[in-house]
């Protein structure tokens, strides 16, 4: 089962459609950064595109000079020399074909290469907030499909924008020079087409996007069925789940069928058009070269141009509807680049002489309107113990967040051994801290590697202590690979209890300064929980550690209790304390005590 | 990350086989072809319509060229203008045609295949909904999530386009050959000599080409993989300063995608220069020996001007099937991924002669009962036990006892190994899967809430549940006051995964759902309060004492309160059941139980406590 670590903020509403997305020009301007970034296969693609784009031309001429030759009546050596001469173009044609597809991929390899590194480096630094207005699932679809609509605009483009552009150009040169009026009507007729085309393919643009966004509202729903596939089956909903997807999928036909209808006409029309024209030219041509205005060889020579023309404005008619359908893909890449609300400051101080000593000064935190942590105000004095107890929902975990950065205080400020955590560097921030989070995410990995990714340098000892003080040592005969047992998404099921203890074994082998436990033994049974924190009792002396958690047993012997409610601090004090003042901390311990009472009663 | 190194190598590494992978090394092209039939079986008529209108364009569109011929060796060279109308008429004729065939079955074709992919998308969402919970747990949700989107896009774009393209190309490469060997054998076996190399061309690079393709696509599945488990596991990675490693990763598989784009690239590159070449000397060699043939009068001027058109058109088939090649490589092997899914069957199968059982509380038993999620590893060895109609049970154990493993077993999420589970002494593998549903609720560790309303969370889109039961079922299971303080009270939506709510209130709604659907239905508390402070869980036992009179319960659990009421308490250790008895009795039998209470009872020591 897929979980997932982003519960700290605990009323996030998508900000997507208050943010408002940049400019267009903005969105083509970062995608022309990436795209000069690779100068040698970007110079490479353009000259080769122009000696492609005037050998192609030759052909046609070299054949209507054939035909012309023939007419009157030329010997066999001066058509020889034309043939080889058509070989020659044809190999340079060749040549400069091969480097275009050769430039045009390296250029869009780069790009496509660079803009999934800088994206994917991106998300290595953004803050919650980020991750919480945008799911898994968009986020992916972003990182490939949208980023390989971008590389396939550049592999097109680099490959037929400036040989299409060097082509026509010349073509229309060469038939003016024979035939004004004939070139001049050619091209208006395929000129109109073309813009047809293009205004069409605009017009439809909306609709292909349409297309795109259903499809990945199919993908969002498959996503959340099959995560959530356990309610599913237990409330055996199968039926109405596979009714709600044949909607969505309905909708996707729909949509599909209403663009390709419209699509289709459009892309066949330059065929058509390019024929239409041959036809006007072989009437108009034909009876020129009756009445002798042009040669034979000419009117072979249009016909073949024709083609060639319509081929070349097709080409650039499809760059520029394929540019107008990735203009979706670059706005949603957009957003993806923009930098992290959460960073490292530029002057940062050092974390070497820090002393562990937390304190919240009158923080506030705000998400989306809702005030969530309301005027804070806590110390918690280095090598001390916290433990913060309180109703769901009441702001604890979000507050814990707050000392590595998970989210920074609206109004107020967390400092460590007096200094703003906003002042350090976030990498020397997060060394600091070890941090169990409440739900555990374990990566595909062996047992042991996600056990050693909480520091880069644990010796086997190290591996066995934290083995031992997570408990995880008396799992290990269960597990047929022991430590190289494959956990995670792909690995063995382990049961919840394990899951945490690992967590917890993780965390430990940082040897941190300061422990963070967000209710991090809830899975775990009692017995094995105080075997826990007995040991931790001893890892965490020397250190700040702060356990939220709901039993008893688990906070009583911290150096103090802090009570929250609704986003605030209502009660503090030590286990003795709390218990002689009506509260929630009392109340907690009296239900408990109910439990022992009522046990001892009938013991 | 268990990805590819920066070195671009892949680590072996044992991993658990998913079926939809192992199903891989039976699977045969048949398979795939009876697929792709079974689908457009109901359209035949239609596909039927379609070949006609193709064979019918093929045939229409040798016509221009063979015109044009008609024009210069008629009407232009003997200066005829009158005689180019009727020339002209058939040709725009035919282009019309042309033009409007084509559309028509360009919509006809389109329509199909796009139905029959809604039907086939269909089909595969239901079969793998349908699959047991092992095959949920060895299949990552982003295979699924890709065969559902990415590989039915690929098949559609091969039966809306593809298809059509390879037909109709190869008509038309048939359709010409013969035409110019009926306008003249001697050009045609000019124009025509290049054409057998290129088809040699063609297969060798088809070779590397699906073989570039194909690794392609394994990559990219480990791409998508990877991205998928860096951002969940995003926070970690950020917390535990792991950037560095992660970004190194990713460098690696993106260095290798651009590798292996790069040596498709080449195949291509190769390919189609060859090809173009071999256009040149097809061309060059048509116009040096036609123009002897026109000097030596086998040939004509027109046909020769013809010619050029039919031996570029002979080429274009082979060209656009090359560039097709990528596309139909991809749209092959998706279909394939699919059909291999397809062909993936539950392990744990309906019953044939299916047993109903009453909708009234049911008694459940265990009887010598093993099991194991992999061979070998068994995580429940011969439990035994039985629980009436109506009783509370509770089993305790230190984690990884098998607690959960055991509950899962009552709802049949796994199938046994060894001995039965029976509810109303029927064996579940005799149960009609609806009255299986209906008869166990399971409400598990880490819930699961779905991208949609709270309200549609809890009633599961069952239009038979009110409002009014809904929350009376929240306030029972005290969900209610947070779900009141939310800013669209059960109209707020959630994220997927129920992200914006924290986890004790993920566990409130789920514990609401199991108490608004099925009223008689054993209900399976594994740990479900466990993230909940205990004031609420307090308020929650009231409610659910007075909610679960006279209905079967299991309750795992590890604290105490929730434990001693039990009508039987069940003690688990290492996958046995060790005691089973009410509290006292257990207290009593001074075993286990007796050592773990003691144990529990002395770390929140009451004396201390008030003091």
């Amino acid at each position: 089962m897929h979980l997932t670590v982003t519960d700290f903020n605990m009323t996030t509403v998508s900000q997507s459609e208050s943010q408002p997305e940049r400019r267009e020009r903005a969105n083509l301007s970062w995608l022309l950064r990436f795209v000069r970034n690779s100068p040698r296969p970007l110079v490479g693609s353009i000259v080769s595109g122009i000696v492609g784009g005037v050998a192609v031309i030759m052909e046609p001429f070299l054949i209507g000079s054939i035909v012309d030759h023939l007419n009157d009546g030329a010997d066999s050596s001066v058509i020889l020399v034309d043939v080889l001469l058509l070989i020659v173009f044809g190999v340079v044609t060749v040549i400069a074909f091969y480097a275009q597809r050769y430039y045009s991929g390296e250029l869009s390899y780069n790009v496509n290469y660079d803009v999934r590194q800088v994206l994917f480096d991106r998300m290595l630094e953004q803050d919650q907030a980020f991750f919480n207005q945008y799911s898994t699932g968009d986020l992916i679809s972003r990182l490939h499909s949208d980023v390989d609509m971008v590389w396939r605009l550049v592999v097109l483009s680099g490959l037929r924008l400036v040989s299409s552009l060097t082509g026509l150009i010349i073509i229309f040169i060469l038939l003016a020079s024979v035939s004004i009026p004939l070139t001049a009507a050619a091209f208006l007729v395929l000129l109109v087409t073309t813009s047809f085309q293009v205004w069409a393919g605009l017009s439809l643009a909306p609709k292909f996007e349409q297309v795109q966004q259903q499809g990945g509202v199919m993908a969002g729903f498959v996503q959340d069925a099959i995560t959530g596939i356990q309610t599913i089956k237990a409330f055996g909903t199968e039926a109405e789940t596979s009714a709600a997807f044949a909607q969505s999928n309905a909708d996707y036909r729909r949509r599909w069928l209403y663009f390709k209808r419209r699509n289709e006409p459009v892309g066949m029309l330059p065929n058509a058009i390019s024929q239409l024209t041959t036809g006007i030219v072989v009437l108009f041509g034909g009876l020129m070269a009756i009445n002798g205005q042009i040669t034979l060889g000419n009117f072979a020579q249009f016909l073949i141009y024709l083609g060639l023309i319509s081929q070349l404005l097709l080409n650039l008619g499809v760059i520029y509807q394929r540019l107008q359908q990735t203009r979706g893909a670059l706005q949603r890449l957009t957003p993806m680049l923009q930098s992290p609300g959460i960073q490292s400051p530029r002057a940062s101080r050092s974390v070497e002489s820090l002393t562990p000593e937390i304190r919240f000064e009158n923080v506030t935190l705000v998400l989306d309107n809702e005030v969530l942590l309301d005027d804070i105000t806590l110390t918690i004095p280095a090598g001390k113990t916290v433990a913060i107890v309180g109703a769901t929902g009441s702001g604890k975990s979000l507050l814990v967040g707050l000392i590595g950065r998970i989210h920074d205080p609206t109004v107020g400020r967390v400092t460590i051994g007096g200094v703003d955590v906003r002042d350090l560097m976030l990498e020397d921030l997060r060394s600091m801290i070890a941090y169990v989070p409440q739900t555990t995410f374990l990566f595909s990995q062996t047992l042991q590697e996600n056990l050693r990714m909480g520091t880069a340098d644990a010796d086997d000892d190290a591996v066995a202590y934290a083995m031992h003080v997570s408990r995880l040592s008396n799992d290990l005969a269960q597990l047929t690979d022991g430590l190289d047992t494959l956990v995670g998404e792909k690995g063995v099921m382990l049961s919840g209890g394990q899951k945490q203890r690992l967590a917890i074994a993780r965390a430990v082998i940082r040897n941190p300064s300061i422990l963070i436990m967000d209710d991090a033994l809830s899975s775990v049974d009692t017995r094995t929980a105080a075997d826990i924190l007995a040991d931790l009792r001893e890892v965490v002396r020397s250190r700040t550690s702060i356990v939220i958690a709901h039993r008893v047993a688990t906070v009583r012997d911290a150096d103090f209790i802090v009570v929250m409610h609704d986003g605030k601090i209502v009660q503090q004090g030590t286990h003795e304390e709390l218990v002689t003042v009506e509260g929630h901390y009392r109340r907690t311990v009296l239900h408990e005590l109910q439990d022992v009472a009522h046990v001892a009663a009938h013991a | 990350m268990s990805l590819p190194m920066p070195d671009g190598a892949l680590r072996p590494r044992r991993r658990l086989v998913s079926r939809a992978d192992s199903a891989a090394s039976s699977l045969s092209d048949r398979f795939l072809v009876q697929m792709l039939a079974a689908i457009l079986r109901p359209y035949q008529a239609q596909i039927g319509v379609v070949f006609l209108l193709l064979i019918l364009v093929t045939l229409l569109s040798l016509l221009p060229p063979y015109l044009v011929q008609q024009a210069v060796d008629g009407p232009i060279t003997s200066a005829d203008p009158a005689g180019l109308i009727p020339i002209g008429l058939i040709y725009f004729s035919s282009i019309a045609a042309v033009f409007v065939l084509r559309f028509a079955y360009t919509y006809l074709l389109q329509t199909v295949g796009q139905n029959a992919l809604v039907d086939l998308r269909q089909q595969l969402f239901e079969h793998i909904v349908r699959q047991d919970m092992r095959f949920f747990n060895t299949t990552p949700v982003g295979q699924i999530v890709s065969r559902m989107s990415n590989d039915i896009e690929a098949l559609t774009e091969l039966l809306s386009t593809s298809i059509v393209m390879v037909v109709s190309n190869m008509f038309t490469l048939v359709g010409i050959v013969i035409v110019m060997f009926l306008i003249n054998w001697r050009l045609a076996l000019l124009g025509t000599c290049v054409l057998p190399i290129m088809i040699v061309a063609t297969v060798y690079w088809r070779k590397r080409i699906r073989a570039a393709s194909n690794r392609l696509h394994r990559l990219i599945a480990d791409y998508l993989a990877f991205v998928n488990e860096a951002l969940g596991g995003m926070l970690i990675i950020q917390l535990f300063g792991r950037q560095t490693q992660t970004r190194e990763a990713f460098a690696g598989i993106n260095g290798d995608y651009r590798l292996i784009h790069g040596s498709l690239r080449d195949a291509y590159t190769s390919y189609s220069s060859v090809l173009q070449l071999l256009t040149t000397v097809g061309i060059a060699v048509v116009l040096y020996f036609g123009s002897q043939g026109v000097i030596a009068q086998w040939a004509t001027l027109g046909m020769l001007i013809a010619f050029i058109e039919y031996t570029r058109r002979s080429y274009e088939p082979i060209l656009q099937l090359a560039e097709q090649f990528a596309q139909i490589q991809t749209a092959l092997s998706a279909g394939e991924r699919v059909a291999r899914m397809l062909q993936v069957q539950p392990e744990i199968p309906e019953p044939k002669e299916p047993v109903r059982i009453e909708p009234r509380n049911h008694g459940f038993a265990f009887e010598h009962v093993s099991f194991g999620y992999e061979p070998g590893a068994l995580v429940l060895r011969d439990v035994s036990f039985e629980v009436s109609p109506g009783q509370r049970v509770a089993i305790v154990g230190a984690t990884g006892a098998g607690k959960t493993s055991l509950a899962g077993l009552i709802a049949r999420y796994y199938d046994v190994n060894e001995g039965r589970v029976l509810i109303d002494g029927v064996d579940v593998r005799q149960i009609a899967t609806p009255d299986l549903r209906s008869g166990v609720t399971v409400v598990p560790q880490n819930p699961y809430c779905f991208h949609d309303t709270i309200r549609e969370n809890l009633k599961l889109y069952d239009p038979q549940i009110t409002d009014e039961a809904m929350m009376r079922a929240a306030e029972l299971a005290c969900a209610a006051p947070f779900i009141s303080r939310l800013p669209q009270g059960y109209d707020y939506r959630l994220l997927p995964g129920g992200a914006n709510l924290s986890q004790g209130q993920r566990q409130l709604i789920a514990l609401t759902r199991a108490l608004l659907h099925y009223p008689h239905s054993i209900l399976v508390l594994d740990e479900a309060t466990s993230s909940i402070d205990t004031e609420t869980e307090r308020w929650i036992q009231q409610g659910l004492a007075q909610a679960l009179t006279g209905r079967t319960s299991l309750v795992i659990a590890h604290r105490l309160s929730t434990i001693r009421d039990a009508d039987c308490i069940l003690v688990m250790q290492r996958g046995r059941l060790v005691e089973q008895g009410t509290h006292e009795a257990l207290l009593r039998q001074n075993g286990i139980y007796a050592q773990l209470h003691r144990r529990q009872f002395h770390v929140s020591d009451p004396e201390s406590a008030v003091n």
